[in-house]
């Protein structure tokens, strides 16, 4: 059924035609909120709380852009909310790269007990893994403009950053995930 | 030759050239600087890359969470409807304390309303309808009324996704229908039933009217109908269908709802 369809009926209060629009979506929206959080369960959480929010405020959905960049925008300020209100502090741990360049990682003994498996990794899991390398900031904001499809000015706004810092962010968080890419450092 | 500078400065701005975010006097330069660096067309077109594959990056997800998500749609559903329910129970006490006040204006004062036109005989309703607020509280879920001989008035439009109230006025002898799901005559006389005891409150008056409000926040959809019947009867069918006939001294009036649900569907 086409995605207009499943919309109007969906308005309607068909549950049938919303599970669809959740089956077509909930990959991409968890993808979002994994790589924002980088926590699974938190991100089962703003999965659920996305899909709620789009469910309550279906009707307030106006075609003047695409649905999916419509469950975007909802998935990312879902995810800001979330950790608004989680105020977590256990990411922090710092290490230096090569260049001197301020690398943070996530302080996961885990993971790095597993490094040298992850050199079979192919790309797209290596991608998967470098993201998860980067600092909070960086993952983030990548995931808003590459992943959640946002333009700048949205960032600029969601974030409450100025347009520039939004750009800067950007590429250095690219520089950074390129550079983790290269070396293999996940 | 090659200017550096220019690389590290093309490198420190690369996304935005790719994603068109550079003025167009910047973005000439870069493109010229591309045109003779092969180290930087090298990295944009790896950068390039990369930001396509963050973009189809699509996770598995976890084993549950889509029964999950349904199922918390579901109480979502589950948890508007008690809330109205609950609001309906509140309305019902108001409004029947209205509907005594209204009843008391109607007896010794004999208000009347103005009927502009009437219904189509056999078919959708059509054609304009008066309407007057008959001075119950409205935003605590109270109604309005139409007068008239045979009136309906939806107060959206047919297609309407939040039928706030819908009042069908007809004048007639005075019934209420209980939240048990009995209609009563005013002496407690019952004479006849509905199939499920919320969502609507009826009242026929002496003078002929027949007020049906329900509650804020009730969520239908679908159109209404005038045809003429002779029998009282009102069913609530887990298709979402409502019906509602009524008799009156001088034809009938029935009322179908289609489409959608009831906030007390099963």
């Amino acid at each position: 059924m086409e995605i207009d369809n499943l919309i109007s009926n969906s308005r309607k209060g068909d549950e049938a035609a919303f599970e669809q629009i959740v089956y077509m979506y909930e990959k991409y929206v968890y993808a979002i909120a994994y790589h924002y959080v980088h926590d699974i369960e938190d991100a089962k959480d703003i999965t659920q709380d996305t899909f709620i929010k789009v469910w309550r405020t279906l009707r307030n959905y106006r075609s003047e852009c695409s649905f999916k960049t419509w469950i975007s925008r909802i998935c990312v300020s879902c995810s800001i909310d979330y950790l608004r209100k989680k105020k977590r502090n256990t990411e922090q741990s710092l290490t230096v790269d090569e260049d001197g360049e301020e690398l943070e990682i996530a302080d996961n003994s885990v993971e790095a007990d597993l490094e040298g498996t992850y050199i079979k990794l192919e790309e797209k899991e290596k991608l998967h893994k470098a993201l998860e390398r980067l600092d909070e900031d960086k993952r983030q904001i990548l995931t808003m403009r590459y992943i959640a499809g946002l333009p700048y000015s949205e960032i600029s706004e969601q974030l409450n950053i100025e347009l520039g810092t939004v750009k800067s962010r950007i590429n250095r968080a690219i520089i950074l995930l390129k550079k983790i890419m290269e070396q293999g450092t996940f | 030759m090659v200017d550096k500078n220019i690389c590290l400065e093309f490198e420190t701005h690369i996304c935005e050239y790719i994603d068109g975010e550079l003025p167009q006097e910047e973005m000439g330069k870069f493109q010229r600087h591309l045109n003779e660096c092969e180290k930087c067309r090298e990295i944009l077109q790896k950068t390039v890359e990369l930001t396509s594959e963050l973009g189809e990056i699509e996770e598995e997800i976890p084993n549950g969470l889509h029964e999950s998500i349904v199922n918390k749609i579901k109480y979502e559903k589950f948890k508007k409807r008690s809330a109205n329910i609950t609001k309906f129970v509140k309305i019902f006490s108001a409004s029947t304390a209205a509907m005594f006040c209204i009843f008391c204006v109607f007896t010794f004062a004999r208000l009347s309303m103005v009927q502009k036109s009437s219904e189509n005989d056999a078919g959708e309703l059509t054609g304009d309808y008066s309407l007057e607020e008959n001075g119950a509280d409205h935003g605590a879920g109270g109604f309005f009324s139409c007068s008239g001989k045979t009136q309906l008035q939806d107060t959206e439009n047919t297609q309407s996704n939040n039928t706030e109230n819908s009042i069908f006025d007809i004048n007639k002898n005075s019934y209420i229908l209980s939240s048990d799901g009995e209609i009563q005559n005013i002496d407690n006389s019952v004479i006849g039933k509905w199939s499920d005891g919320y969502g609507f409150v009826f009242e026929f008056k002496n003078d002929f009217t027949i007020i049906i409000s329900t509650p804020d926040n009730i969520q239908y959809y679908g159109t209404y109908q005038i045809l003429p019947q002779y029998t009282i009867a009102m069913t609530f069918p887990d298709t979402g269908i409502v019906s509602a006939t009524y008799e009156n001294e001088d034809g009938m009036l029935e009322i179908i709802i289609t489409g959608g649900k009831l906030p007390f569907d099963k």
